[in-house]
């Protein structure tokens, strides 16, 4: 064993820790069943990034495989006559695409976007920052990733079904069974009737799946909301809580509201589907546009749930890397919970074309526009915490700035589509793809991205490679700008979402999308690589960044029960008590100055 | 307010990158749309700059450094609440005021019913004349029926839907509505005709002749998911002076010589029953072949036994309970059948005679169109099939064709 790979740390005040079995959470215990059993929210944390993370290499399998059937999926020949004989523009093509997107749109929102940052940066972070032990629930939290893994099956079984069709489905004469294995599934992710009750079998096993993976985002909200409420250290308030926490508890408040209507739209729409009973379906008296009104009850406000987290993670990068206060905390702190608040009135925008009348076509217009104010606010805070700062450009801070630029893009071609008469034209356009990956994929993912590097030391003790951080950072963000900037101009230009072929006019931007999308994926391979390759990475110290957020009060990876001393709470955004120690390459604290240490307590 | 000086101000250039060909009469799209791209360029671009210049400005030196500075500046706080809050009133207005514009249609339009199915569009103009599936003028293919449309003159569409939901999107019209089934929706839009861009096409007159009409060329999209052939739901709008359109719509009625009826009855096999009745005697297990079973004599049903004829299949379409089918091996196939109301007499006939063609018991004219049938009185005329407000009977929006008979039925026509 060389000196360097001695499991030796440092503490918060830079002294030498040699880690020891059972010193931090990782190898606290041995054996699969201390993980499966476990309470402990940073082995939650990590057992849901490895689902998670599979569920977002699995989407993006399908991204790709769409963004490459739409690279040669140009529409030469409008309904060709031989089309049925071709491989281009066939039936068969037309149905693999449509079934590509479905599961792209589906795995990514229920599986990914939804879960990435509180289920994995939320049950790390939340308790470490508010010193705690734990969550308030531990056992609900275990159970909260068992709904996930259930949810998750479900969805699988859509999966496996359709590799069984595959291999048996051909020749005359199928096996009778084949008819009761789900297969297939077209409706894109929003199951809108009454396509969706038309569908086979499959869209029954993906509600089902959804509602399973609905009651995890439930009971995680309720976990987080009882935590923040109960478990707040001595010293910490509401308005020196770190504001991903703030963020964390907003999007609670809107997961244990909207989802529960999202559980009741789809049993409905399960059983419109098995049964008949005549809700969405027009030929029995049903209205198919109410089912869009529940669906996006709670849908739009889940938009809130992906990123309202990632807002809140950017707050704290943002502030930790400019070595300064952030800037207005209690307006970053009210336009989150504003953002949740006003998340739930806004759905009607999803339907404007759908003849609703124009009195509540108006009303929604008005109030999806009120959401600009608090994320301008937000991203006019970020700005003014980096004006006169110390600011250091890390892997995480280029995220988090990465994060600015595409989520301002996001939410101001958010204006066109809240704008009455130009969302009439720009409504299921391509316009309308590229803005909500703006705001969902680019900011989410990089506010994830960002949060994952950011707090990579605390989770595994390790540092990545910082070189290669940046490097895939740049590759990662030109490939999501080339891939989506260019749809902006293919939606107003007319092209139509959800095509597996088009017209010869759109060629160029699909294109376009198509090859950056390829160099997305290059980026996002080349971040695995490099998050996993750090398991042989220098071995962080336990502040490398500075923060003075409770998290880095401890050591890092933190040990089974978080903190030595019961931490006590102080301003999470002063980090002058901070100094930085060139032998460690991290920041340590002068122990007199740490109000948590008894055994260094200054004088009163 | 007078946007007279942001049309000419912000659209006269820009348009052109984002926007296609304005067909419209009445663009109530383009200015607000790119006065808020303005917008949203300059505040990118204000904070984009902002954030990469104090990036660089405010790098830190030292790793030891933390900044001081202020933590908040309320008044700050609420300028840039309240400035965004004024440019978001002026879209909100702008948007508004030109969306009731575009969602109440002017008096006295000229009416056009559009239903859409899966996977077309079938449109009815004012006289009860279905349009029917002819070619992409480009490349000389099949496609979906296309609209005929005046220029200069309010066109309302009134929207419904045979299946799932579909949506109307004209991009060089810049409108868009949805199809949704039980419903209702309109949609109008005023073309403005070009003559610059405008295509001649030739049109077969009363007498025998031609005569050449100048028309615009637009795209008609469905942009809501409609399943498996959604993205070739495509077509094209032809937009014709008035004059033209007049004669566009004589030549109309003039060829059309009726589709044969075995080929429109393949089709609607082809189409909405194939997936049940096979037609080389297979599945009988679960559903009745149609091989050689028109004609059959003492065809076992539930109610006795038939010879399968016209008024057999008549009433197992209608009303598929009444005599349900026997089975090969014995017993009656399930009441499993929905009755097929939508269905008009011409196309049953259709049905009648695809069957006749697969039956040995049977022989069928490869030529006959509804037209030469002679029947008695009660196949006579095409009930339902003048109506073109006849909104609720459904029976004219009854498309007849498919996606995959296009080519040979393009020249084919109602009656």
């Amino acid at each position: 064993m060389t000196v360097a790979d001695r499991p030796i740390t440092t503490d918060i005040y830079g002294e030498e820790l040699e880690m020891k079995p059972g010193d931090h959470y990782i190898n606290h215990s041995k054996g699969i069943l201390s993980w499966m059993l476990t309470l402990d929210h940073k082995r939650i944390g990590l057992m849901y990034m490895v689902v998670v993370l599979a569920s977002f290499a699995l989407g993006g399998f399908f991204a790709i495989a769409l963004r490459t059937q739409l690279l040669f999926g140009k529409q030469s020949n409008v309904l060709n006559e031989d089309k049925f004989g071709g491989i281009i523009g066939n039936a068969e093509w037309n149905s693999l695409y449509n079934q590509a997107f479905t599961l792209h749109g589906a795995i990514m929102v229920f599986m990914f976007i939804i879960p990435a940052i509180p289920a994995i940066l939320g049950n790390f972070a939340l308790p470490l920052q508010l010193g705690a032990k734990d969550v308030a629930f531990p056992r609900l939290n275990l159970m909260s990733l068992y709904c996930w893994l259930g949810g998750g099956a479900l969805l699988g079984c859509l999966l496996i079904g359709g590799i069984i069709h595959l291999a048996m489905g051909g020749g005359e004469n199928p096996p009778a069974f084949l008819a009761y294995i789900p297969n297939g599934l077209d409706t894109g992710w929003t199951f809108y009737t009454p396509y969706s009750i038309q569908s086979n079998n499959s869209v029954i096993f993906a509600t089902l799946g959804a509602f399973v993976l609905g009651f995890s985002s439930i009971l995680t909200g309720l976990n987080f909301i009882a935590t923040v409420h109960m478990l707040k250290p001595k010293g910490m308030g509401w308005f020196n809580m770190p504001l991903f926490l703030w963020a964390l508890y907003a999007t609670a408040i809107i997961q244990i509201l909207a989802t529960p209507v999202l559980a009741i739209t789809l049993l409905l729409l399960a059983a419109e589907n098995m049964l008949g009973i005549g809700v969405f379906d027009p030929k029995l008296g049903g209205d198919p546009v109410l089912f869009q009104h529940f669906f996006w009850f709670y849908s739009h406000p889940a938009v809130y749930i992906m990123i309202l987290p990632g807002l809140g993670v950017i707050s704290e990068i943002i502030s930790t890397f400019s070595r300064k206060h952030i800037f207005g905390y209690k307006f970053i702190a009210y336009s989150s919970m504003a953002i949740a608040l006003f998340g739930f009135i806004v759905w009607g925008h999803h339907m404007f074309t759908s003849g609703q009348s124009p009195m509540i076509n108006a009303m929604f217009s008005l109030l999806t526009m009120s959401v600009a104010i608090p994320s301008a606010i937000k991203v006019f805070n970020w700005l003014a915490t980096m004006w006169n700062g110390q600011i250091r450009l890390d892997t995480p801070m280029l995220y988090a700035m990465g994060f600015i630029w595409l989520f301002t893009i996001g939410g101001l071609t958010g204006l066109p589509l809240a704008t009455l008469s130009t969302d009439i034209y720009m409504h299921d356009t391509y316009f309308v793809v590229a803005h909500f990956h703006y705001v969902m994929v680019g900011s989410t993912l990089f506010a994830f991205l960002g949060g994952m590097y950011y707090w990579f030391p605390k989770m595994f003790g390790r540092m990545y490679n910082e070189f290669w951080g940046k490097v895939s950072w740049f590759v990662t963000f030109m490939g999501f700008n080339l891939t989506f900037f260019v749809q902006f101009f293919a939606g107003t230009k007319g092209m139509p979402r959800r095509y597996a072929t088009y017209l010869d006019e759109y060629t160029i931007y699909h294109h376009i999308s198509t090859g950056g999308s390829y160099i997305l994926t290059i980026g996002l391979v080349m971040i695995l690589i490099n998050w996993v390759a750090a398991r042989k990475g220098k071995r962080a110290p336990a502040n490398p960044w500075g923060g003075n957020q409770l998290e880095w009060h401890t050591n890092s990876p933190p040990p089974h029960e978080n903190f030595k001393y019961e931490p006590v709470g102080t301003d999470p955004y002063n980090y002058h008590d901070w100094k930085y120690d060139e032998k460690i390459d991290g920041y340590v604290l002068d122990p007199d100055h740490d109000p948590s240490n008894p055994t260094h307590a200054p004088a009163h | 307010m007078d946007t007279t000086l942001f049309n000419t101000m912000l659209t006269q250039n820009l348009a052109d990158i984002w926007f296609p060909t304005d067909g419209s009469a009445k663009n109530y799209v383009d200015a607000p749309a790119i006065f808020i791209l303005w917008i949203c360029g300059i505040f990118l671009v204000f904070n984009a700059s902002l954030m990469v210049f104090f990036a660089i400005r405010y790098r830190q030196k030292k790793k030891e450094g933390a900044a001081h500075g202020s933590t908040h500046n309320t008044a700050l706080e609420l300028t840039w609440s309240i400035i965004p809050a004024f440019i978001l009133a002026i879209m909100f207005i702008w948007g508004f005021r030109n969306y009731l514009k575009m969602d109440t249609p002017p008096d006295n339009p000229y009416d056009i019913m559009v239903t859409g199915y899966k996977w077309g569009w079938n449109f009815t103009y004012p006289d009860g004349i279905n349009s029917k599936p002819e070619s992409d003028p480009e490349s000389g293919d099949a496609m979906p029926a296309a609209l005929h449309a005046p220029a200069g003159r309010p066109v309302r569409l009134t929207l419904q839907s045979q299946d799932v939901i579909h949506s109307v999107f004209i991009p060089q019209l810049r409108v868009k509505k949805d199809c949704v089934p039980g419903r209702f929706n309109q949609m109008w839009f005023e073309a403005e005709f070009d003559e610059s861009t405008a295509e001649t096409t030739t049109l077969p007159t009363a007498d025998g002749g031609t005569v050449e009409v100048k028309r615009n060329v637009y795209d008609l999209f469905c942009t809501e998911y409609c399943g498996q052939n959604h993205s070739m739901m495509i077509t094209k709008v032809y937009v014709y002076q008035p004059d033209d359109y007049d004669k566009w719509y004589k030549a109309k009625a003039l060829i059309d010589p009726g589709t044969p009826l075995i080929k429109l009855g393949e089709t609607i096999w082809a189409t909405q029953c194939k997936s049940c009745h096979s037609i080389d005697g297979s599945g009988v297990a679960q559903y009745p072949s149609w091989k050689d079973l028109y004609g059959a004599a003492n065809h076992p049903t539930s109610a006795g036994p038939v010879t399968v004829d016209d008024a057999y299949i008549y009433e197992s379409i209608r009303n598929p309970a009444a005599k349900l089918a026997g089975k090969p091996g014995g017993g009656t196939y399930g009441n499993q059948m929905a009755a097929f109301p939508a269905l008009t007499d011409r196309e049953v006939r259709g049905v009648i005679e695809f069957m006749k063609s697969i039956s040995k018991d049977a022989e069928a004219d490869e030529n006959l169109t509804y037209g030469d049938l002679k029947v008695d009185g009660t196949l006579k005329g095409e009930s339902g099939e003048g109506e073109a407000e006849g909104e609720g009977t459904g029976e004219e929006a009854a498309p007849e064709n498919d996606q995959e008979e296009y080519g040979a039925a393009a020249q084919a026509a109602t009656r």
